[in-house]
């Protein structure tokens, strides 16, 4: 209803097409052997707006905008770019048009400098004879770049040395340098802390006021309202509602992407905790020092800090991963100055990593295998593996967490976001685990999937299992936590308790 | 959709297919392949590549390569026939050969799995230690034996078979058996396909690196014995250029260079393929220049193959993880 009649306006509005709109997606479908993936998708992107689209994951939205960007072709539907329509039937297409893209894995040469790569593939030469790069353009060029972008980095700085959020600037200025006219950011601020976030939309306001529209997909609603116009919802593929983003509330988009009501997301009960299960003393090593903390059974408590503060160090360290320099740690009252991911593993005590993809879990192996991994000591007593016995476990694990696949011998790769952390999460419950150290455990995962593993937390801490939990996002660490500790340059700043904890208090102690 | 084992399943029956195509190519074209005689001695040659291979296959299994395979294979013979020459009694001297290789083997371990070395370029330099070694020890010179036992391993029967045949058959169960059943070979799989998060999960990933590298090593001793047995004697250049047999022979049996995926079951049918392509060429009468060059291409086409196959798989996946 709401996409006919919209769709029916512009039509009566013709020439405001012409004039206003920058990019117009019509009935554009797309569907991956046999299962429609978009359906009937009508869109149309304004010059100088600032377009958010927002969707759990699996409605969509990656797709169609790999089909803006000719990375897919799509099977039907009609993109029209100032008015004229367009085939886009690359990425070469795309950029020609004006139409650039950044993903949320970075396109950079690591070893090489940041004018090289924002001028990859298409650097300036002195003569045409000698085919010589004009190093110095190149370098002049980048300048101006950097300078528009307010970076004050020399062009010729190799971009392994630059943090996130630079290289993200790096990938924003190549996407300049094509003269973008629309810019797609693929969740550029999952990997950013608040601080560079706030950088990141001061460059999107000043893009935007020079008429370059922004195609953004995130996550995090809280920050749509900060920086969006407009906001397009999909769901399984389709569009939902378009909403100018004055009269919608974060629960009604929350609404319309899930299908459902989602209640109370942080469904935690409070008891008296009990014994101390986990406590550093003094401890310090590569990133941070004398961090004093403990953690009690039947307890989630958060660290919070910026990205770098050395939250994941400490979590590194407590589970023997990093080395301890100084210090030491109590784990059931016991002193120990030494850790290794094996004793930590022994005295139950498990870690969610922050890169699920990477440390989490062996994406190229099936559940079960990632299930039952970590505990086949306690698994099996002889050295045999009964394969019986480590499905029956897989699947009752994969039952109890809620993963949803078709069997246990699926391969984690081909999981969604949310059911592969919700494995990295069974192979510790799997393991019995006392003590849980979760890092960013609902980074990149969808609404839906994201209540889920707060309903897990909650359950295990209801079972007298003990967690430390390490989020960038205050909400969240606010709605879980009976205790935050706030972590700032490898430091213990603050501690505040579930009733006193509030986002500006937080933050305070942090920055 | 598909699950992992199914894939792994359709390659397996791909790869025999192969096999069958080729052995009934050679059987009419090649003269004297199809006999008793022959094909007993293929399934000799064929033994000799795959226990040398299955220690090299659980090695790339952890995403390693063992590049001293070969010559381990020409230390054992020398060290097995210089201790016989001596008048060291067979039993120690048959040990002597397998510690050699154990002591190379965890060298390679402790290189790459303790000192976290570059696989490559560390057993690159075994590789060389032990080949100069060899050379040493022999000063260059062939080492007869007289030994009976030695010959018997080598050339000798049981019922029939080639005592090869009996004892490699042992000894690949055992290694089937370790590498899909035991905890250990489960080990190996997930730090395969993932060391970080093998070692996250509280595996102590240095130990099964030392374990494997030593396994692999007293295999590669294994089938140097087995080659000093069909001489009779001990030669420090009886395994060049075996490691590359070894690995063509892994690859083409679908265990890729990045580990995690394939296993002994794949290598087994890489050993006939090559075994086959080997001896049917050698029937067909292209000399052994001839032999590397065609063996060379046969490597290619199935890598390539295997590749494309992947790459169109893996697009596949990537297309319906983008929905």
């Amino acid at each position: 209803m709401l996409v006919s009649a919209r769709h029916a306006g512009l039509e009566f509005r013709g020439i405001r097409i012409l004039t206003d709109t920058i990019l117009e997606i019509r009935n554009i479908c797309k569907s991956f052997s046999g299962v429609p993936v978009l359906e009937d998708i009508n869109m149309s992107i304004k010059k100088g707006e600032v377009h958010v689209i927002v969707g759990e994951n699996g409605a969509g939205k990656s797709t169609l905008m790999k089909i803006i960007s000719g990375v897919y072709r799509k099977d039907k539907g009609e993109l029209f770019f100032e008015g004229e329509p367009v085939q886009i039937n690359n990425v070469q297409k795309a950029l020609n048009v004006g139409i650039g893209i950044i993903h949320q894995e970075f396109n950079l040469l690591p070893h090489r400098t940041i004018g090289q790569n924002i001028f990859l593939g298409r650097e300036p030469i002195k003569s045409n004879f000698l085919k010589i790069i004009d190093h110095d353009l190149i370098c002049k060029k980048s300048k101006e770049l950097l300078d528009y972008l307010e970076l004050d980095i020399d062009p010729r700085t190799l971009v392994y040395n630059l943090g996130i959020a630079q290289q993200q600037m790096v990938e924003v200025a190549k996407a300049l340098c094509f003269k973008s006219k629309v810019l797609i950011m693929d969740e550029p601020t999952a990997t950013l802390t608040r601080k560079e976030t706030v950088k990141l939309f001061e460059i999107i306001k000043k893009l935007r006021s020079e008429g370059v529209s922004i195609i953004y997909i995130s996550h995090r609603l809280e920050e749509i309202k900060q920086i969006a116009d407009t906001l397009t919802v999909l769901r399984d593929g389709r569009v939902v509602g378009d909403l100018s983003i004055e009269n919608a509330s974060i629960d009604q988009i929350i609404r319309m992407m899930v299908g459902r009501e989602i209640k109370d997301q942080y469904e935690r009960q409070y008891h008296l905790h009990g014994e101390e299960v986990l406590r550093t003393e003094n401890l310090g090593a590569k990133r941070f020092s004398n961090v004093n903390i403990s953690l009690h059974r039947g307890e989630i408590v958060g660290l919070s800090g910026l990205v770098g503060a050395g939250r994941t160090e400490i979590a590194k360290t407590i589970f023997g991963e990093d080395a301890i320099e100084k210090g030491s740690v109590y784990i059931y009252g016991k002193k120990y100055q030494r850790m290794s991911t094996q004793k930590a593993t022994r005295l139950r005590i498990g870690l969610v990593p922050e890169d699920r993809k990477e440390e989490g879990a062996i994406m190229e192996m099936p559940i079960r295998h990632n299930i039952v991994h970590a505990v086949l000591p306690r698994l099996f007593k002889s050295a045999v593996i009964s394969r019986k016995t480590e499905l029956s476990v897989a699947k009752k694990y994969m039952e109890e967490l809620g993963i949803r696949a078709p069997s246990v011998n699926k391969l984690v790769k081909l999981l969604s976001g949310g059911n592969q952390q919700k494995v990295v999460i069974a192979k510790w419950v799997c393991a019995d685990c006392e003590i849980l150290i979760f890092d960013e455990p609902t980074r990149g995962i969808d609404v839906g999937a994201k209540a889920e593993i707060y309903g897990i937390m909650s359950e295990l801490v209801e079972r007298g299992k003990a967690i430390l939990m390490i989020s960038s996002d205050l909400p969240e660490l606010i709605g879980m936590c009976d205790r935050i500790y706030t972590i700032k340059d490898g430091m213990v700043t603050a501690e505040f308790s579930r009733t006193e904890a509030t986002q500006e208090k937080i933050l305070a102690a942090c920055v | 959709m598909k699950s992992n084992k199914y894939s792994r399943y359709r390659e397996i029956t791909g790869l025999l297919a192969g096999v069958a195509v080729l052995f009934v190519f050679m059987s009419f074209a090649a003269e004297g392949f199809f006999g008793w005689y022959n094909l007993h001695n293929v399934l000799k040659d064929l033994l000799i590549l795959m226990v040398v291979a299955s220690g090299m296959t659980l090695v790339i299994l952890l995403g390693k390569i063992d590049m001293s395979a070969g010559s381990v294979m020409s230390l054992a013979s020398i060290v097995t026939t210089l201790l016989l020459s001596y008048g060291i009694n067979i039993v120690f001297a048959l040990l002597g050969g397998l510690l050699a290789g154990a002591i190379i083997g965890l060298l390679n371990g402790y290189l790459v799995g303790v000192l976290n070395l570059n696989h490559f370029v560390a057993t690159f330099a075994t590789m060389s230690i032990a080949k100069g070694l060899a050379l040493v020890a022999c000063n260059g010179d062939i080492i007869s034996s007289d030994s009976d036992v030695l010959l018997f391993i080598g050339t000798g029967k049981i019922f029939g078979l080639f005592f090869i045949v009996w004892f490699s058959a042992i000894l690949l169960i055992i290694m089937f058996f370790l590498s899909t059943k035991t905890k250990f070979g489960y080990k190996i799989y997930s730090i395969g396909g993932s060391e970080q998060v093998a070692r996250l999960s509280g595996i102590k990933t240095a130990n099964v690196y030392l374990v494997t590298y030593v396994i692999a090593g007293v295999l590669a001793a294994v089938g140097g014995i087995f080659m000093a047995g069909k001489a009779n004697s001990g030669n420090a250049t009886i395994g060049d250029g075996y490691e590359f047999s070894v690995i063509a022979t892994v690859l083409i049996g679908g265990t890729p260079f990045e580990g995690g995926k394939g296993g002994l079951l794949g290598t087994l049918i890489g050993a006939m393929f090559l075994a086959i392509l080997k001896n049917g060429l050698s029937m067909l009468g292209f000399t052994p220049a001839w032999q590397y060059a065609l063996i060379g291409l046969a490597i290619l086409i199935a890598i390539v193959g295997d590749v494309s196959i992947n790459e169109r798989r893996k697009a596949e996946e990537k297309r319906r993880v983008g929905l």
